[in-house]
Order: structure tokens, then C-alpha cells, then sequence
């Protein structure tokens, strides 16, 4: 009986902690951002925040969605679409009540690939063969493309002089 | 569901003490060796309620001496498991062996067991993949690939730690209760997929661990008796 009563805890006590397990949610990384960093074009080592930026991309449906409004910024993270293999993104700088800002576009071009990631995050989506076209320059003096594959968020892919 | 974990086993704790007041009064107590198989009861059950899960698990041990049984478990499963971004479903076969050691000190002829054991498993499989989706955080639409992927022939071999208990109801009629852990030795994964689900192992964790609950109904083919040597009698010699 003391062998019975020694197990019989064991096995409540089992079920207790094994119920408590959970890995539905989502923590690991998924899909990275395309990270843009802004330099000043006069002095091409130094960070240059943009003022009043305003971040929108064209989606999918033709939709242009606005992604977010910074006040002054030297670094943004864009999504990219998932469900296509380019994005058109447009930057808007001086954005304010009674302006609506200087906007430049330009579209990054990419092949997709989906790599499995955990059960709760399913698949991400890494980006290769990266390219930018029409671009313009309205306040943007430069690009500078900095990788062909976005695989992570650790480091710029563009950089963005002005 | 844990409150069913509950009920089982508080029923089988009371058969076994109810089983123990009705000792009969005989002089000569034998153990009985034999061949015991049986099939787990919650299978049937999950296949009849379950649409997502086909399964049966046919089980067996075989008294080697007064505490060792060799124990063996064999299986199909097909179960399609529904996650928020993915949808696979899950084919194959295994078989379990190992033994039980039995810890529970019987009552002169009763027959019951709470034991612990130790398996080695296997299986074989296939995973279908029916689609995906590529979480989007964002304003901009998620992707979702229909194309079914299926991934053959792949396979998994663990290892199980098995708590349990069995109680004689009738005569050679045996319930029988277990909780087991597993962990995963080693396995042939898929290419850019992960085997979530595993037939025999069920759901793989993150740690690669998993758990498992099994209630079986059992029938004991007698083979021959011992003569047991009571306590009483080896503290005398």
C-alpha cells in the first residue's frame, strides 16, 4: 500500500504538469522587415534622420497601404509583400497638417523562398535575388542596395542617401 | 480531457482495493503465468469522435518472472492536425517494446499490477502537407500555398518511461491504465518541414519530448502456474 500511494501521487502529479505544456504561440523569428538606414549624401558615413516620414507599399491588389508615420527617424522596417514577387514603396518626408509632403517611390524586385519555421509560426517568407528599380529622386540623392537575399532584421539592406 | 485522466484512474484505484477485500481463503496460492493481450480502449474512442483521427493500438505482455513482464504495442494512425498556420496530415504505423516491472505487492492470489516500464519505439510514416500560410504582421495579405507537399517515407525511433497500473475485473479479464513519457532518439525529417505529429509518439513538443495516456482491456491465455513463496514461509526457512 505505502508503493501504491507513493505512485498514485506520481501519476496525478503527471498529469497536472503535463497539461500545463504549451507551444502555440508564435515567439520565433518569422518573415523578416526590409531595413532601410538614411545617410546624409554630403557626408555619406553619417546617419541622417528623415523628418515627418511617412511609409506606405503597394500591396498586392494594387492598394497602396500606409505602413506608419515617423517623426524623425535614420532607420525604418518595411514589410514587403509575401503573396508577390515585388514591392512598390513609398516614401513621403515633410509629411504635416498642412503639407502633404515630397514623396519618392521605388520597387524591390525578389524570388521568394519559404522555409519552415516551428508548428505555431508555420513558414517565413526570405527574399532573394534583391534588386530595386524605378526609382526616383525627388528628395533621395541615392540608393545603395547593400544585400541580394533578405534572409534577417540584424542588418540594413538598404541604404538611402539624402 | 484531464478530468476523464481523473476518473479512470480513480475507477481502476477502487476496483483494485475492491478486488483485495474479496481474498478467498485458500491454503495453496499459485501465480499464474501466460501470453496477455488486449487493445486500448481510447483509440476506437477518439476515431468514432475525433473526425480528424483514424488509430488502433493493439497491446500484449508475456510474464517472464514473478515482477517482469516483456511488453510490446503495436499501431496505425491517421490524423490530420490543424494548426493556425499549417495543415498536414499524418500516415504510418509502429510498435513499442520493452518491459513492465511490477512494484505492487499483491494480496496472496490477487493478480494486480502497478508497474513501471521502459519501451523502445518505432515508426514509419508519411506526412501530407495540404497548405500553408506565410504569417504577415502587417497590413498586406498573408500567402497561403495550396499545393500539397507529401513527404514519404520517413520514420522516428524513441524512447518511453511508462507509469501504469492493471487490475484483474474478472477472471483473465484485465484494465489496465498508463501514462508515459517519451523522448525522441532520432528521426528522418522532413525537407523543410518538421514531423509535428508522429504515429505512436503523437504530438512532438518542442524539446522533442511528447506524453501519452492509454487505457486498455486485456485477456490473460494461462500458460502454467507457480507455486508462490509467501513471506511468512521464507522467514521461517
Amino acid at each position: 500500500m505505502k508503493h501504491f500511494k507513493k505512485i498514485r501521487f506520481l501519476l496525478i502529479g503527471m498529469v497536472l504538469i503535463v497539461s500545463c505544456e504549451k507551444d502555440n504561440i508564435c515567439i520565433d523569428e518569422t518573415t523578416p522587415h526590409l531595413i532601410i538606414r538614411f545617410y546624409n549624401s554630403d557626408d555619406t558615413s553619417k546617419l541622417k534622420g528623415v523628418t515627418n516620414l511617412k511609409v506606405a507599399v503597394q500591396n498586392s491588389l494594387d492598394e497602396i497601404i500606409e505602413i506608419g508615420s515617423v517623426a524623425t527617424k535614420d532607420s525604418i522596417a518595411i514589410p514587403l509583400n509575401v503573396d508577390t514577387d515585388f514591392s512598390k514603396i513609398y516614401l513621403t518626408k515633410n509629411v504635416n497638417d498642412t503639407s502633404d509632403g515630397i514623396e519618392d517611390s521605388f520597387e524591390v524586385n525578389y524570388t521568394r523562398e519559404e522555409v519552415f519555421v516551428s508548428r505555431s509560426c508555420g513558414y517565413k517568407t526570405l527574399y532573394n535575388n534583391v534588386s530595386i528599380t524605378n526609382s526616383t529622386y525627388n528628395w533621395i540623392d541615392n540608393f545603395s542596395l547593400l544585400t541580394t537575399r533578405i534572409s534577417d532584421e540584424n542588418n540594413a539592406h538598404i541604404n538611402i542617401f539624402h | 480531457m484531464i478530468k476523464q485522466q481523473f476518473l479512470i484512474l480513480f475507477i481502476l484505484v477502487s476496483l483494485m482495493s475492491f478486488s483485495q477485500q474479496s481474498t478467498k481463503d485458500s491454503l495453496v496460492i499459485k501465480d499464474i503465468y501466460g501470453f496477455r493481450f488486449g487493445i486500448d480502449i481510447s483509440n476506437p474512442v477518439r476515431t468514432l469522435f475525433d473526425d480528424n483521427r483514424t488509430s488502433i493500438e493493439l497491446v500484449a505482455d508475456y510474464r517472464i518472472n514473478k515482477k517482469l513482464y516483456a511488453a510490446a504495442e503495436i499501431g496505425f494512425l491517421s490524423k490530420k492536425t490543424q494548426e493556425d498556420y499549417l495543415n498536414f496530415t499524418t500516415n504510418g504505423q509502429y510498435i513499442k517494446l520493452g518491459a513492465n516491472y511490477n512494484l505492487y505487492e499483491n494480496w496472496l492470489d490477487m493478480e494486480n499490477e502497478i508497474y513501471i516500464g521502459l519501451r523502445y519505439g518505432y515508426s514509419n510514416f508519411k506526412q501530407s502537407l495540404h497548405n500553408y500560410t506565410v504569417f504577415s504582421d502587417s497590413q498586406l495579405p498573408a500567402y497561403t500555398d495550396e499545393n500539397e507537399i507529401i513527404f514519404n517515407g520517413l520514420s522516428a525511433h524513441w524512447g518511453e518511461l511508462v507509469f501504469g497500473m492493471k487490475v484483474e475485473v474478472f477472471n483473465n479479464i484485465f484494465l489496465g491504465a498508463s501514462a508515459s513519457f517519451k523522448k525522441i532518439v532520432s528521426t528522418k525529417e522532413p525537407e523543410n518541414f518538421k514531423n509535428l505529429f508522429i504515429p505512436g509518439f503523437d504530438r512532438v513538443y518542442l524539446n522533442n519530448g511528447g506524453f501519452g495516456f492509454n487505457y486498455t482491456i486485456s485477456y490473460r491465455l494461462p500458460l502454467y502456474k507457480k507455486r508462490m513463496v509467501s513471506k511468512k514461509n521464507e522467514e521461517d526457512n
